[in-house]
C-alpha cells in the first residue's frame, strides 16, 4: 500500500486518472482518512458513486478492496469469523481411534476428562477457523481497503458490534482473544440513510456527504466514464438530468443513471436530443413508471 | 493557540444544534494541525468532515464557519474570493480607526496607539482584552453595555479619559487639537468594541438560548404553547427520541430463549452434536392504540399535541385508530392516513371542535362503534377534561371498555387538584383506568408517551 499521500489534489488527480472524477470535498476526506488512521462514513442518494469511491481508493493506494455488504440479519458468523463445523465434525470421526487410544488405560472419569482437555484446544484453533471479511481485513498481509457497504441495512447490534473494530482496529474473539490489524486497513463504510445510524457511530468516523454533482462536475464525469459520447451531446444530456432533478420525483435518476443513458445514446448512434428518443430512452433514467409518466407529460419543456 | 481556537468554535457549534463531542474536538484539532489555516476553504472542508455528521449539520456547519472564522481574524487568504467576502474585523478596524502620524504627544499608552498607525496590534489587544473579560459568558442583551465597559477598561481606556480631559483644560492650543484627535479616535474605538461585543454576543448567546427555550416549551403550558412556532420541531425531536429508544427495546425483546427441541433435530443432522443451535423466537405482539380525544375548546390544546406525539411515534406504533368527540363523537383515522399530521389535526379541530362534551355518550359512541375490535392487543387512550356538563357519567361503559381491552388510561389536561371539582366527574372514570395522569405540559405528554411505549414494547 502506497504509504505517504502528499496532498489533496495529488488525491484528487490520481482518482481522475483512474476515471473517478471527484472534487476537492471527496478527496479532502480520503486524505485526512489515510492521514488520521480513520474510518470515512459515506452518506448520500444512492448511485452518487459511495461505492465507487472505496473501489477508487484502494486502486489509487495500490491496496487489496475488501467488501462486506450488509443485510438485514448480518450477524458476526458472516461477517467476522466461523468455525468450520463440518470440517471439526469430520476430523473427530476420523480421529475415532486415535481418541480412544488417548483415553486408553484412564483410571476413571476425572482422568478421561483431563486427557480430553489437553486437546481441546486442537478443536478451536486455526485450522477451523472459517475468516470472513472483517477478520480478513485484520489479517491481511498489507494494508487494505475494508468496505463496509451499505452499512444502514445492518442491525442496530451489528453497527455496535463494529465500533470496536472502528475506533483501535480490533476485534475480540471469545475463543482467540482480540485480534489487533496487522496492518491498520482504511474503512469505507457507506449508508443510503434508510435509517439514522447511531451517535456513537458517526462519532468514530469522518463523515462525508456526497449530493448529487453540479453540471460542469457531471459532464467531467460522462467525459471520463464515457469518452466516446460528443461535447454537445454531453452538455444536452447533463442539463436534461440536471433539470429532471429539480422536479419531485419518486426516485430521481442519480449519476450511474446519466451514464447508463449516456452509453445507450452511444449505441443508437445519437448527436442530439429529441423528444421521440428521450420518450423512448426514458426508462432508463427513471425507475418508476409514475416519475415515465410526468417526465412524458412536460417533455417538451423539459428538452428546451 | 489551536486549540482554543476550536474549543471556542465547537461551542459556536453546539449553540447551532449540531452536537460535537469531545473525541471530535480533538480531531478537529489534529485537523487544523494537519492542514492550518492558510487555505480556508480546505480547512473548511476538512472541519467539516470531522465536525459536522449528517446533512442538516453540515448546513448549520458551513453557516457557523463562515460567520466564526471571519471574527477569529484569520485571514482570507484564498486571493481570488478575497474581493467578494465581507471585510474583516481587521479591517473594518483598519478602516474605522485614525490613522494620523506622528503620534508624539499622547502620554498614555492607549493614545499613543491610537495616533499611531497601530490598529492591528489594536485589534490583537481588543480580542485578548474580551477573553480577558470573559465575553464568552455573555448571555443576555442587556450585558452588551457591561462587556462593551470592561472591554475599554481592559484596554487602558481610564488613563485615556484622563489624559483627553487633562488636555481639554490645557491652555495651549496644540493640547486642544491633540485632545480632540484623541477624543474622536476614542470613540471610533469604541464603536468598534461595542460591534466586535455584538458580533459575540450573536454566536455565544445561541446556545444558552436554545436551551432555555426548550425548557421553557417543555413546561409552559400545552393551553399557551399552540401559539409558539418551533414547538412542532419540539414535538418531533422528543418523539424521535422515544421512537429510538423504544424501537431498539422491540428488536431486543424478539431474541429468545434456545429452543431445545428443535435445536435436537437439527442436531440430527450432524449425528447428534448440536452445531447449530435454534432459538426459540418470542412472537412480538403488534400493539393496537385507540386514542379518543376531548376536542372541545378547554382541552384542544391538549389533544393537538398528544396526537401529534402518536403519530410520531409511527416507527415504534404502526397502528393508531384516533376518534375525536366534542358535541358529537366521530373516528378521524382516515385524516391522518392522507394528511400530513399537522394538516390533519387542523381538519379535526374544524369539523369536531364544538362545546357541551357528554362522556357517557362519547362511551357508548365508542362501543357501539369499536366493540367487536377492542381485543387483548389493543390499549385505549382517552384524554378529556372529564367535565360532564352535569349530564349522567355512565362509568360502568369504561368499565366494561376497560375488560374488553389490555389497559385504558385517562389523560386529564388538568392538575389532580382539580380532578372531581365542579362538574368534572373524574373521579367516578379513575377507578376503571390502569393510570390517569395529568398532562398539562410538553414534559408531562413526554413522560406518558415514554411508559406507554415502554409497556407497549415490553410485550
Amino acid at each position: 500500500m502506497k504509504t505517504r499521500i502528499l496532498s489533496v489534489a495529488e488525491v484528487r488527480d490520481s482518482f481522475a486518472r483512474h476515471g473517478y472524477v471527484c472534487n476537492d470535498r471527496i478527496a479532502m476526506a480520503v486524505y485526512l482518512a489515510a492521514q488520521l488512521r480513520k474510518p470515512v462514513l459515506v452518506e448520500g442518494p444512492p448511485g452518487v458513486g459511495k461505492t465507487e469511491l472505496a473501489k477508487a481508493s484502494a486502486a489509487f493506494l495500490e491496496a487489496p478492496l475488501i467488501r462486506l455488504q450488509c443485510y438485514e440479519g448480518l450477524d458476526e458468523a458472516r461477517a467476522l469469523y466461523e468455525w468450520k463445523y463440518g470440517k471439526q465434525l469430520l476430523y473427530t470421526q476420523l480421529l475415532r481411534e486415535q481418541l480412544g487410544g488417548r483415553l486408553e488405560g484412564a483410571q476413571g472419569l476425572a482422568e478421561s476428562m483431563a486427557r480430553l482437555g489437553d486437546l481441546g484446544d486442537a478443536f478451536y484453533s486455526e485450522t477451523f477457523l472459517e475468516p470472513r471479511p472483517l477478520l480478513q481485513a485484520l489479517r491481511a498481509d498489507e494494508s487494505p481497503v475494508l468496505l463496509i457497504d451499505e452499512v444502514d441495512k445492518a442491525d442496530q447490534e451489528f453497527e455496535a458490534f463494529l465500533l470496536e473494530l472502528l475506533s483501535d482496529y480490533q476485534i475480540s474473539i471469545p475463543e482467540l482473544g482480540t485480534v489487533k490489524a496487522r496492518h491498520e486497513p482504511l474503512v469505507f463504510l457507506t449508508s443510503n440513510n434508510s435509517r439514522e445510524l447511531s451517535d456513537a457511530l458517526k462519532r468514530r468516523c469522518l463523515h462525508l456527504y456526497i449530493p448529487y454533482p453540479d453540471a460542469a462536475l457531471e459532464q467531467q464525469i460522462i467525459a471520463a466514464r464515457v469518452p466516446e459520447a460528443s461535447q454537445a451531446l454531453r452538455k444536452q444530456l447533463v442539463d436534461f438530468v440536471q433539470r429532471l432533478r429539480t422536479l419531485d420525483l419518486k426516485k430521481q435518476p442519480a449519476i450511474s443513471e446519466s451514464i447508463d443513458w449516456a452509453r445507450a445514446l452511444l449505441l443508437l448512434h445519437v448527436e442530439s436530443l429529441d423528444p421521440v428518443l428521450v420518450d423512448s430512452t426514458l426508462n432508463l433514467l427513471l425507475k418508476h413508471e409514475e416519475d415515465v409518466r410526468q417526465v412524458r407529460d412536460d417533455l417538451p419543456s423539459l428538452l428546451k | 493557540m489551536s486549540e482554543q481556537v476550536i474549543g471556542r468554535f465547537v461551542k459556536v457549534l453546539r449553540g447551532a444544534e449540531v452536537s460535537v463531542s469531545p473525541a471530535e474536538t480533538l480531531d478537529a484539532v489534529q485537523v487544523t494541525a494537519l492542514l492550518g489555516y492558510q487555505d480556508r476553504e480546505a480547512l473548511k472542508q476538512g472541519l467539516s468532515l470531522v465536525l459536522a455528521k449528517s446533512e442538516h449539520d453540515k448546513l448549520a456547519f458551513d453557516e457557523c464557519f463562515d460567520d466564526f472564522f471571519r471574527f477569529d481574524g484569520v485571514p482570507p487568504v484564498a486571493p481570488d474570493t478575497g474581493s467578494e467576502q465581507p471585510p474583516s474585523l481587521m479591517e473594518r478596524l483598519r478602516d474605522m480607526l485614525p490613522g494620523q502620524q506622528g503620534g508624539a504627544g499622547a502620554s498614555s499608552a492607549l493614545g499613543q496607539q491610537l495616533l499611531a498607525d497601530d490598529s492591528a496590534q489594536l485589534s490583537r489587544q481588543m480580542a485578548e482584552a474580551a477573553r480577558q473579560v470573559g465575553l464568552d459568558n455573555i448571555r443576555v442583551i442587556t450585558q452588551k453595555g457591561l462587556y462593551g465597559r470592561r472591554i475599554m477598561q481592559a484596554l487602558g481606556g481610564e488613563a485615556l479619559d484622563q489624559e483627553i480631559i487633562a488636555l481639554d483644560s490645557s491652555e495651549r492650543r496644540q493640547d486642544q487639537r491633540l485632545g480632540a484627535e484623541l477624543r474622536s479616535a476614542r470613540d471610533q474605538l469604541r464603536e468598534a468594541v461595542r460591534e466586535y461585543v455584538a458580533d459575540q454576543f450573536l454566536l455565544q448567546a445561541r446556545e444558552q438560548g436554545r436551551q432555555l427555550r426548550e425548557q421553557m416549551l417543555r413546561e409552559a403550558n400545552l393551553r399557551t404553547l399552540a401559539e409558539f412556532r418551533d414547538v412542532r420541531k419540539q414535538v418531533e425531536k422528543m418523539a424521535r427520541r422515544l421512537a429510538r429508544k423504544h424501537g431498539r427495546r422491540q428488536r431486543r425483546a424478539r431474541r429468545g430463549q434456545l429452543d431445545g427441541r428443535r435445536t435436537t433435530v437439527m442436531a440430527l443432522k450432524h449425528g447428534g452434536v448440536p452445531a447449530s443451535l435454534v432459538w426459540r423466537r418470542r412472537r412480538i405482539q403488534k400493539p393496537k392504540l385507540m386514542v379518543i380525544c376531548d376536542v372541545s375548546s378547554s382541552v384542544s390544546a391538549a389533544a393537538r399535541f398528544l396526537l401529534l406525539f402518536l403519530y410520531a411515534v409511527n416507527d415504534v406504533v404502526p397502528s393508531v385508530r384516533s376518534f375525536a368527540f366534542a358535541s358529537r363523537f366521530g373516528e378521524v383515522t382516515s385524516l391522518f392516513n392522507t394528511m400530513s399530521s399537522d394538516q390533519a389535526i387542523n381538519e379535526v379541530m374544524d369539523r369536531y371542535a364544538g362545546s357541551g362534551t357528554d362522556y357517557g355518550a362519547m362511551l357508548r359512541d365508542f362501543l357501539g362503534q369499536c366493540e367487536s375490535d377492542l381485543d387483548q392487543r389493543t390499549t385505549v387512550i382517552i384524554l378529556g377534561d372529564a367535565r360532564n356538563n352535569d349530564l349522567p357519567a355512565e362509568q360502568q361503559l369504561l368499565g366494561h371498555i376497560g375488560r374488553r381491552c389490555r389497559q385504558v388510561f385517562w389523560l386529564n389536561p388538568e392538575a389532580r387538584s382539580r380532578w372531581g371539582s365542579g362538574d368534572s366527574v373524574m373521579s367516578l372514570y379513575q377507578p376503571y383506568c390502569r393510570d390517569a395522569l395529568p398532562c398539562s405540559n410538553l414534559a408531562g405528554l413526554e413522560r406518558f408517551v415514554d411508559r406507554l411505549l415502554r409497556d407497549l414494547t415490553r410485550g
